[in-house]
């Protein structure tokens, strides 16, 4: 019984070193075979990938044009924009809004926020699009 | 007992010191590295003793004569041994299953101000939000030499004498001229280096910027004998670029010659399913941000699709700096396919940046569908005194 006992643990100690070793193993050979040379095919159906990727961009772009002028920054504010949906092409915008007033002073935080926000929607107006068909989300950094 | 211990230990201490004295050239490691090296050597000094406990006992064992003490005394050994090497495992095993992250220790950045004052060392990581503001860094004053390799291939036989002389800093992909004649390469001799010792998002984003051809998109096949182009060709890794030079425009080759060239020379040559893999197994290098919205993404970011990623089937590789997207794209599909050119990238384009509305967008948008940022953990902010 007592060298049953000792058996089984033999057994699980020599399986889990198994397997560790055979996960060093694999690691190590997976760190060595990133940088091999790639064949050009493979390579080429990597840049198959990427045309169909721009093609879909294209159709998104279409739909969205605003979203081609993304992301934009300024000191005052930013927008941004993410897909909800690419199969039917839904996106959703963020803007950023970067007050420099602090929270504290209530009134003039709320003002400056304010103003922000219309230089924001002027901006977006700016380029065609009416924020009203938009879906935006507000948040200030 | 003792003297069996002894001279297992001193054993061992030959068996894991000879491949260490044989081993050719040298590394200089930085504290993080060497305490990941002090977590592996604990591992493996620990596998060692276990054994050795094993071994012992075994020995106990099969001398004991049917002496119940002394079957006694090796059982327990045993039983210590087993225990020993299990929690050992386990303890890898578990942690590595958990998270591979967990297994790998973090840098810890000890920073020294100009003038010398000690900070102490903050064990969370520089605010990446702060990497755009980093003013220009200081240049520190380095030489390098370039010298004539009759063996070299025609247009690499102009070569900086010793990689990387300015003191751990960067000798520009042109700065030892691939066409020079053999007089005027080796009349370049103790040339101060343009760049500085180590590597801040400045370098990165100067490198990245140098190696931009033009600034609207030019066809692969249809390259420019200009400087910038010419230093990109050069620049390592040559792989395939100075055969084909249309090559360079395939996204991964240009993202790899500037990371290789300022923050990461063990980064894949090419191909986004080999590029994404590496950067996710070195967390220590690289800060996985993912999934990603264009809020998060940050001037220095490596951006990525998440099928290269995860699955190693690929589509593209970007840089981000602070004006922008930086890229290239080869667009040599398979004959017959949509789109492609048979082979030739005439329809790719050669390393550009930043992206522009018209161009399909500011951000190539697979990024924001699936994509990946990586950001390099090594990007420090000057520090004020």
């Amino acid at each position: 019984m007592g060298d049953k006992k000792y058996t089984v643990i033999i057994l699980t100690l020599t399986a889990l070193v198994a397997v560790v070793v055979t996960l060093i193993i694999l690691r190590v050979n997976r760190q060595e075979n990133f940088d091999e040379s790639v064949p050009e095919e493979l390579i080429d159906e990597e840049s198959r990938r990427r045309e169909e990727g721009e093609r879909q961009a294209v159709r998104l772009y279409e739909l969205h044009p605003l979203a081609t002028e993304l992301p934009y920054y300024s000191e005052e504010f930013e927008v941004h924009y993410g897909i909800k949906n690419i199969e039917t092409y839904d996106i959703f915008y963020t803007v950023v809004l970067l007050p420099q007033s602090s929270p504290a002073n209530t009134e003039l935080y709320t003002a400056e926020v304010e103003r922000l926000r219309d230089e924001a929607l002027t901006w977006i107006k700016s380029k065609g699009v009416s924020p009203d068909n938009l879906e935006i989300e507000w948040t200030t950094r | 007992m003792e003297r069996f211990f002894f001279v297992l230990f001193f054993v061992a201490v030959i068996a894991v010191s000879i491949p260490v004295v044989l081993a050719q050239g040298t590394v200089e490691l930085d504290i993080a590295e060497r305490a990941a090296r002090l977590y592996e050597w604990g591992i493996g000094i620990g596998v060692i003793v276990a054994l050795g406990i094993l071994t012992y006992a075994g020995f106990v064992y099969t001398t004991s004569a049917g002496n119940a003490s002394r079957i006694s005394d090796a059982k327990k050994w045993i039983i210590a041994g087993l225990s020993g090497l299990l929690i050992l495992f386990s303890s890898f095993l578990l942690l590595n299953t958990i998270n591979p992250d967990l297994t790998n220790l973090e840098s810890i950045f000890i920073r020294i101000a100009e003038k010398g004052k000690f900070i102490p060392p903050k064990l969370t990581l520089p605010d990446p939000g702060i990497v755009a503001s980093i003013p220009p860094s200081s240049v520190v004053n380095g030489t390098y030499s370039c010298v004539w390799d009759e063996n070299a291939v025609l247009s690499q036989r102009c070569k900086p004498a010793i990689f990387n002389a300015c003191n751990g800093g960067f000798v520009p992909g042109n700065a030892c001229a691939p066409n020079a004649e053999k007089e005027q390469c080796e009349a370049v001799q103790e040339r101060i280096c343009v760049w500085q010792g180590g590597t801040s998002y400045d370098i990165f984003a100067a490198v990245a910027r140098s190696y931009t051809v033009d600034n609207v998109r030019i066809a692969g096949n249809q390259y420019p004998v200009n400087a910038p182009h010419q230093a990109y060709v050069v620049a390592e890794p040559t792989d395939r670029k100075t055969t084909n030079t249309c090559f360079g425009a395939e996204c991964g080759v240009y993202v790899a010659t500037v990371v290789r060239n300022t923050i990461d020379p063990n980064f894949p040559r090419s191909y986004t399913g080999n590029q994404g893999p590496y950067m996710r197994n070195n967390p220590q290098i690289y800060e996985m941000i993912y999934p990603l919205s264009s809020i998060q993404i940050r001037p220095g970011d490596i951006l990525i699709d998440a099928p290269a990623v995860f699955s190693g089937t690929g589509e593209h590789v970007a840089i981000w700096l602070d004006d922008g997207e930086y890229e290239a794209g080869w667009n040599g599909g398979p004959a017959g396919l949509p789109g492609s050119n048979n082979g030739f990238c005439g329809d790719g384009y050669l390393p550009k940046g930043p992206r522009s509305a018209n161009e399909g967008g500011r951000i190539y948008s697979e990024f924001l569908k699936n994509g990946v940022a990586f950001r390099y953990r090594g990007f420090i902010p000057t520090i004020t005194p």
